[in-house]
C-alpha cells in the first residue's frame, strides 16, 4: 500500500507584479484583485515582514483564506491600488501609539500589571500578563501585548515625558 | 589591533614562548603610547597630591608668623593652581585609563570568542559552557583590572610611600622614625587579613554558586516540584543554603569590622606619638608648628598605600590564575584544522565512502565505531537504526568533520575529507537535529542563518517548502517575530520546521538528519515528514531515526550495534531476516501503535500513527 498524504499544502511562491495587478473596491466594500485575467475576491492582505520591511512582500489571501500570491513591492502598484492596499494594511496593522503613561499598578494576586495610558486613540486601560509580553528587542521602540492579545506601541521610550518615564522605570 | 596579540603573544606554539606576564602586557602594546601617557599622568597626580602639606607648613611657619600678605597670596594661589591642575589631570587620566581598559577588554573578549568559535567540538565535550562564559566575562575583567588599575595604582602607592618617606626623613629623621614605626606591623596585618578573609570569601562564593544552581534547578522544574508536592521540602533546602550564605556573610563582616578599626587604631597610635613627641619639640622650640602639621598631614596619606601594597601579592596571584585560565583556552589548538594544501572542490556530488572507520572520543580508549564500511551514492538516502549508544550520532558527526576518524578514512567524491577545505565541506552539509537550535532573533534571521544575504522571497520559499510559512504568517509579526531564547516561544514542531527551512535555504548537497522527528507530536510529524521529503530531493542523505516511518524513503538501511554495522540492506531484505534486529524494531513499533489504537479507538492521531507505521511495513 503506498502512503498518501492527507493534505498537500500550497508551497508555491507566486509573485504578483505590481504593474500587472490591479486592486479595486466594490460598492459593498469588498476588495478584488484583477490579476492574470482573473478576478479574485480578496480576504486579507498580510505583511510578511511587518517591522523590517512593511511595504514589500505583502501576501494576498482570497476570501476563503487561500494564499493568492505575494506583492513584492507596494510602490509598483498603480495609484488607485495603492490607496486601497494602504487602507487595508493600515486598518489591519493599526496599533495604538502610547503618548503618555498615566499609571501602572501591579496586581497583587497574579503579578500582572495594569496600565493606564494615553494613546493616539484616547485613554486606554489594559492588563499586561507578564514581562514576556513586553517586547524590548527593538528598544527604544517597545511593544506591549495585553491579556487579549491587543498590541500597543511606545514608539520611543526615551522621548516620553519625564513623568511617564518615571512611572515606567520599574516595569520596563 | 588585537590581531598583533593573537599572532605574536598568545600562541605558545611559536617556539619563543613569551612569559605569562609578557603575554598579558602584550594586550597593551597596540596602545602603548596611551598607556605610558596614562602612567605619566598618574605619577603627576601623585606628585601633586604631595604638595599641599608642604604648602601648609610654609603657611604656618613663614606666612603667618611674618604676617606676609604677599606670601599668603602666593601660597593660596599656588594651592588653588595645584588643585586645579590636579582636577584637570585627574579627569584626563580617569577617562584615558577607562578608555584603555575598555579597549583591552574588548580585544581580549573578541580574541577569546573568535578562538572559541574555531575550537573543535571535542573541546566543548570537556568544558562546561558556564565555565567558558565565566572566563569571557570574569577572568577577562580581572586581567583588565590588573593591567589598567592595579599596575598604575602600584606605581602610585610606591611613589607616595617613597615621596612621603623622603620628605619626612629629610625634615626630621627621629620624628619620621616614630611616624613610620607601625608600618611593618600594618604590612604584616594586611597580609594576615588576607589569610583570614580569603577562605571565608571562597566559602561564600561556593555557597552562592550552589544557591544559583539550586534556584535555576527548582524554578526551572517548578511543575515537577508542584506535581510531587515538594514545595515545603524545597523551601527547607533553600533555607539551608540561604543560611550558609548568611553565616559566611556575617563571618566576613566580623573579620573586617575587627580588622579595619584595628588598622585605624595602629595608625592612630603613630599619630598620637607624633603629636606627643612633635608637640613637645614644638614647645621646646626644636620643631616648628608648620613641620608638625605637615607631618600629621603626610601621615594621613601614608597608610593607605601600605595596605594596598600588602594586598598586591594577592592581586598578582588572582591575576595569574585568571591569566592562566584565559591563556589555556587561547593555547588550545583546534583538533580539526584545514590541511595546508586543502582542496576546494568545484562541485560536490555527494558520494560518501567510509573505509574501515574506527573512532574513539578524545581521552577515551573505548572505540565508539569499530571498522565501519559504508558507501552512499549521490542522491541516495541511508537510514541508520540502532539502540541508544550504538554509535549512530557519532557516525554522522564524522561527516562534517566535527571529529576525525581515529583510524580509516571517509571520502567525499573520492577525496579524503581531511584534504577538503573545511569551510567548503561544511557549506555543502545541512543538518536537522532532534532538538533544533534556534538563536534569539527573528524567524527571518533564523531561517537565513546559513545564508545571511538571502533574498526575502527565498526565505519565504524555504519556509513554504518546510511547511512553516502558514504558521509564521499567523504570528502578528510574521517573519519578524522574535522566537525567544533558543526558540522557546515556538512549539517543538514549529522549531523543527524552521530548522528545515534553514537547511533548505542553504541548499546543501549532503543532508544529515539526526532524529529529526523524535521530539514532535504526531500531527507536527506529518508536516515535518512532508517538509523533509522535499528537503531530501536530489541530496545525499544520512538519517538516524527511532520512528522508522521517517526512513520509509531510504534506499538502504543499516543497523548499528556497539559501533558496528550488524545488518545492512533494503527494508524488504532486512524484514526477511527471521531474527533480525531491524525486523524486531519494526514489530515493536507496530505493536506499540496497535496498543495505542486499542486503548483509544477513536483517537485520530493514533490511527494516523498506525497508518504511519504500517506504511513502513507495507511498502
Amino acid at each position: 500500500m503506498a502512503y498518501t498524504w492527507e493534505f498537500e499544502p500550497d508551497i508555491e511562491v507566486r509573485v504578483i507584479e505590481g504593474e500587472k495587478a490591479k486592486f479595486l473596491k466594490m460598492p459593498d466594500g469588498q476588495i478584488v484583485l484583477v490579476w492574470e485575467e482573473q478576478v479574485i475576491a480578496v480576504g486579507k492582505i498580510l505583511r510578511a515582514f511587518p517591522i523590517s520591511d512593511p511595504w514589500r512582500y505583502l501576501i494576498v489571501y482570497d476570501s476563503e483564506g487561500n494564499e493568492v500570491g505575494t506583492i513584492t513591492d507596494f510602490s509598483e502598484l498603480d495609484a488607485n491600488s495603492k490607496v486601497i492596499v494602504r487602507e487595508e494594511l493600515e486598518r489591519r496593522y493599526r496599533i495604538p501609539k502610547i503618548l503618555r503613561i498615566l499609571k501602572i499598578e501591579r496586581l497583587p494576586q497574579t503579578g500582572h500589571t495594569r496600565w493606564k495610558v494615553e494613546t493616539d486613540e484616547g485613554v486606554r486601560e489594559f492588563v499586561v500578563p507578564g514581562s514576556e509580553h513586553i517586547y524590548t528587542a527593538r528598544y527604544p521602540r517597545i511593544f506591549l501585548v495585553d491579556e487579549n492579545g491587543k498590541r500597543y506601541e511606545i514608539p520611543n521610550l526615551e522621548q516620553l515625558d519625564s513623568r511617564s518615564k518615571k512611572i515606567s522605570t520599574q516595569y520596563l | 589591533m588585537s590581531s598583533n596579540c593573537s599572532s605574536n603573544c598568545s600562541s605558545s606554539n611559536s617556539g619563543d614562548v613569551p612569559s605569562l606576564w609578557g603575554r598579558l602586557f602584550c594586550y597593551l602594546r597596540p596602545y602603548w603610547h596611551w598607556a605610558i601617557l596614562s602612567l605619566v599622568l598618574t605619577l603627576l597626580v601623585t606628585g601633586l597630591s604631595l604638595i599641599p602639606p608642604k604648602l601648609m607648613q610654609l603657611l604656618l611657619d613663614d606666612a603667618i608668623p611674618r604676617k606676609s600678605m604677599k606670601l599668603l597670596w602666593q601660597l593660596s594661589l599656588l594651592l588653588l593652581v595645584v588643585y586645579l591642575v590636579t582636577t584637570i589631570v585627574s579627569f584626563i587620566r580617569t577617562y584615558l585609563m577607562s578608555w584603555l581598559g575598555q579597549k583591552v577588554l574588548y580585544d581580549m573578549r573578541s580574541e577569546l570568542y573568535r578562538h572559541l568559535q574555531r575550537l573543535s567540538l571535542s573541546f566543548y565535550d570537556t568544558h562546561r559552557t558556564g565555565q567558558l562564559m565565566s572566563r569571557i566575562t570574569g577572568d577577562v575583567g580581572m586581567l583588565e583590572g590588573f593591567l589598567i588599575h592595579s599596575i598604575p595604582q602600584f606605581f602610585v602607592d610606591l611613589l607616595t610611600l617613597f615621596g612621603i618617606g623622603f620628605v619626612l626623613f629629610q625634615t626630621d629623621w627621629k620624628l619620621a622614625l616614630i611616624s613610620l614605626a607601625p608600618t611593618p606591623l600594618l604590612f604584616f596585618m594586611t597580609v594576615k587579613y588576607k589569610d583570614f578573609i580569603l577562605p571565608i570569601y571562597r566559602r561564600l562564593r561556593y555557597a552562592w554558586g550552589d544557591l544559583t544552581s539550586f534556584l535555576s534547578d527548582t524554578l526551572g522544574g517548578i511543575k515537577v516540584v508542584k506535581v510531587f508536592n515538594q514545595e515545603e521540602h524545597e523551601t527547607q533546602r533553600f533555607r539551608i543554603k540561604n543560611e550558609r550564605i548568611l553565616r559566611g556573610s556575617l563571618q566576613s563582616v566580623l573579620v573586617w569590622s575587627i580588622f579595619f578599626p584595628t588598622m585605624g587604631l595602629i595608625s592612630t597610635i603613630s599619630l598620637v606619638a607624633v603629636w606627643f613627641v612633635g608637640g613637645k619639640q614644638v614647645m621646646e622650640g626644636t620643631l616648628s608648628l608648620g613641620v608638625l602639621t605637615m607631618f600629621t598631614l603626610y601621615l594621613q596619606r601614608f597608610y593607605m598605600p601600605v595596605q594596598n601594597l600588602a594586598q598586591m601579592n594577592d592581586v598578582i596571584q588572582r591575576t595569574k590564575a585568571s591569566a592562566e585560565r584565559v591563556f589555556e583556552i587561547l593555547d588550545t589548538q583546534p583538533d580539526i584544522q584545514n590541511a595546508p594544501d586543502a582542496i576546494v572542490p568545484e562541485e560536490i556530488k555527494g558520494h560518501i565512502l567510509m573505509e574501515n572507520v574506527k573512532f574513539a572520543y578524545p581521552g577515551s580508549n573505548d572505540l565508539s565505531l569499530k571498522g565501519i564500511n559504508l558507501e552512499i551514492r549521490p542522491g541516495e538516502m541511508v537510514g541508520i537504526v540502532g539502540r541508544s549508544g550504538a554509535g549512530k550520532s557519532t557516525l554522522v558527526a564524522l561527516i562534517p568533520r566535527f571529529y576525525d576518524p581515529t583510524e580509516g578514512q571517509i571520502k567525499l567524491d573520492g577525496i579524503d575529507l581531511r584534504k577538503i577545505d573545511l569551510a567548503s565541506l561544511r557549506a555543502n552539509i545541512g543538518m536537522v537535529l532532534q532538538e533544533p537550535y534556534l538563536f534569539h532573533g527573528t524567524v527571518k534571521e533564523n531561517i537565513a542563518y546559513g545564508k545571511p544575504n538571502a533574498d526575502m522571497l527565498e526565505i519565504i520559499r524555504a519556509a513554504k517548502a518546510a511547511n512553516a510559512h502558514q504558521f509564521i504568517m499567523e504570528f502578528p509579526d510574521a517573519y519578524d517575530t522574535y522566537v525567544g531564547e533558543r526558540g522557546t516561544k515556538l512549539s517543538g514542531g514549529q522549531r523543527q520546521r524552521i530548522s528545515i527551512a534553514r537547511a533548505l535555504l542553504r541548499d546543501p548537497k549532503i543532508l544529515v538528519l539526526d532524529e529529526a522527528t523524535s521530539a514532535v507530536d504526531s500531527e507536527s510529524e506529518y508536516a515535518i515528514q512532508q517538509a523533509l521529503e522535499r528537503l531530501l530531493q536530489g541530496r545525499t542523505t544520512i538519517a538516524i531515526a527511532h520512528r522508522l516511518s521517517t526512513l520509509r524513503k531510504a534506499n538502504k538501511l543499516i543497523v548499528l550495534e556497539n559501533g558496528e554495522i550488524v545488518e545492512e540492506g533494503t527494508h524488504e531484505e532486512l524484514m526477511a531476516k527471521e531474527d533480525g534486529i531491524y525486523r524486531r524494531f519494526v514489530e515493536i513499533q507496530m505493536s506499540m501503535s496497535e496498543t495505542l489504537s486499542i486503548s483509544n479507538p477513536n483517537g485520530g492521531n493514533n490511527k494516523e500513527q498506525m497508518k504511519h507505521a504500517a506504511s513502513v511495513g507495507n511498502r
